[in-house]
């Protein structure tokens, strides 16, 4: 019967992990997409500075915070290549090369999106 | 370099922790899905020691993951034998009244070279002296000798009488005394140290004493300057 307990209380610590990880990744996708659109758009618009404002926000936001949690759960190569699409924003913008701005938002809102998609329980995930 | 010491001693007090969840069993005879768990646990604790980009928590669920299922199992196997069947298999008898099942052998894929080998290891020379011999599910062989080439036992010997004198526990070590060892010899520390006074030893020189449920004793003292 210890055993059972033991292995109850288990179950219980893995499947309280699993849901941290996935609300983690969830939380850390939406706002980090919301903030690639929202430069994105603000670029698209000529409005550079604001631009720029957001991206070291962006950049910020993820140094601080987003880095440091998502590095407990996932494959630390793909936080890292996440990383470095949001490291190449602030030069780009600040040399005006708004196509190149831009593709990197996308990328690093790819990258966001496949590690969320990768971390989700689904048939495509587990096979 | 330090990454991987911290992520080793982790790692290394995770398996320990899981081994000991399992039980004991987990240690010596391995049943087929033991034996999958332990290899399972080994390889997944390796992952994130060798690759620094696997995070740690990774490995740690994994084996924690492997150690309720085996508790399941296991529990299982306990309250439905078909679990116990479908997971661990069946015991099989290939020799049986002295003869040999030579179709089950061959569905076994166990040769006769393979169960002689067995047999010697059981100190069994001779294929005639053998009356059943069992293939168990963690794959050892047990064997019944014929009645005539059993050993003899005190019950079979009249003449000999034979008590119960438990067995020698260590009562106390490196001048230490070991509780564990007291409730093993059904004695109690005033009584060893009443033992231990008769013989003008102080416990501190005592290097080993072991004692029986009789109350026959061995005791060893320490060297000088040891």
């Amino acid at each position: 019967m210890k055993r059972l307990h033991i292995a109850v209380c288990l179950m219980v610590l893995i499947l309280a992990t699993c849901i941290t990880e996935n609300i983690a990744i969830s939380h850390y996708y939406n706002k980090l997409d919301v903030m690639l659109k929202d430069a994105s758009k603000l670029c698209l618009n000529n409005e550079f500075e604001d631009a720029e404002k957001k991206t070291i926000d962006l950049e910020n936001y993820w140094d601080n915070s987003a880095e440091n949690v998502l590095s407990l759960f996932v494959n630390h190569n793909v936080v890292d290549q996440i990383g470095y699409s949001i490291a190449k924003l602030e030069p780009s913008i600040i040399s005006k090369g708004s196509l190149e701005f831009i593709t990197e938002c996308k990328t690093a809102s790819t990258f966001l999106k496949h590690l969320k998609e990768d971390e989700e329980i689904s048939l495509t995930s587990i096979f | 370099m330090f990454i991987t010491i911290v992520r080793t001693v982790i790692l290394y007090i995770t398996v320990i922790i899981a081994i000991r969840i399992m039980g004991k069993r987990q240690v010596g005879d391995l049943q087929p899905g033991e034996l999958v768990v332990t290899i399972l646990v080994s390889e997944i604790a390796a992952i994130p020691i060798q690759d620094l980009n696997q995070p740690v928590i990774t490995g740690v669920i994994a084996i924690f993951t492997l150690v309720v299922l085996e508790i399941l199992i296991s529990l299982l196997s306990m309250k439905f034998m078909w679990t116990r069947k479908l997971v661990n298999g069946n015991s099989i008898v290939i020799i049986r009244d002295g003869k040999i099942d030579q179709t089950l052998m061959k569905k076994l894929r166990v040769t006769v070279i393979d169960l002689m080998e067995v047999l010697r290891g059981q100190n069994v020379f001779e294929l005639n002296q053998v009356a059943y011999a069992i293939l168990e599910t963690n794959g050892s062989l047990s064997v019944l000798l014929k009645p005539e080439f059993q050993n003899a036992t005190a019950s079979d010997v009249n003449s000999v009488h034979q008590t119960d004198r438990g067995f020698p526990s260590l009562v106390i070590s490196d001048g230490v005394i070991l509780k564990d060892g007291i409730y093993l010899a059904k004695t109690t520390e005033e009584k060893l140290m009443d033992t231990l006074n008769s013989k003008r030893i102080k416990l501190k020189d005592v290097f080993l004493m072991t004692l029986d449920q009789s109350g026959s004793n061995i005791i060893i003292k320490k060297q000088k300057g040891g």
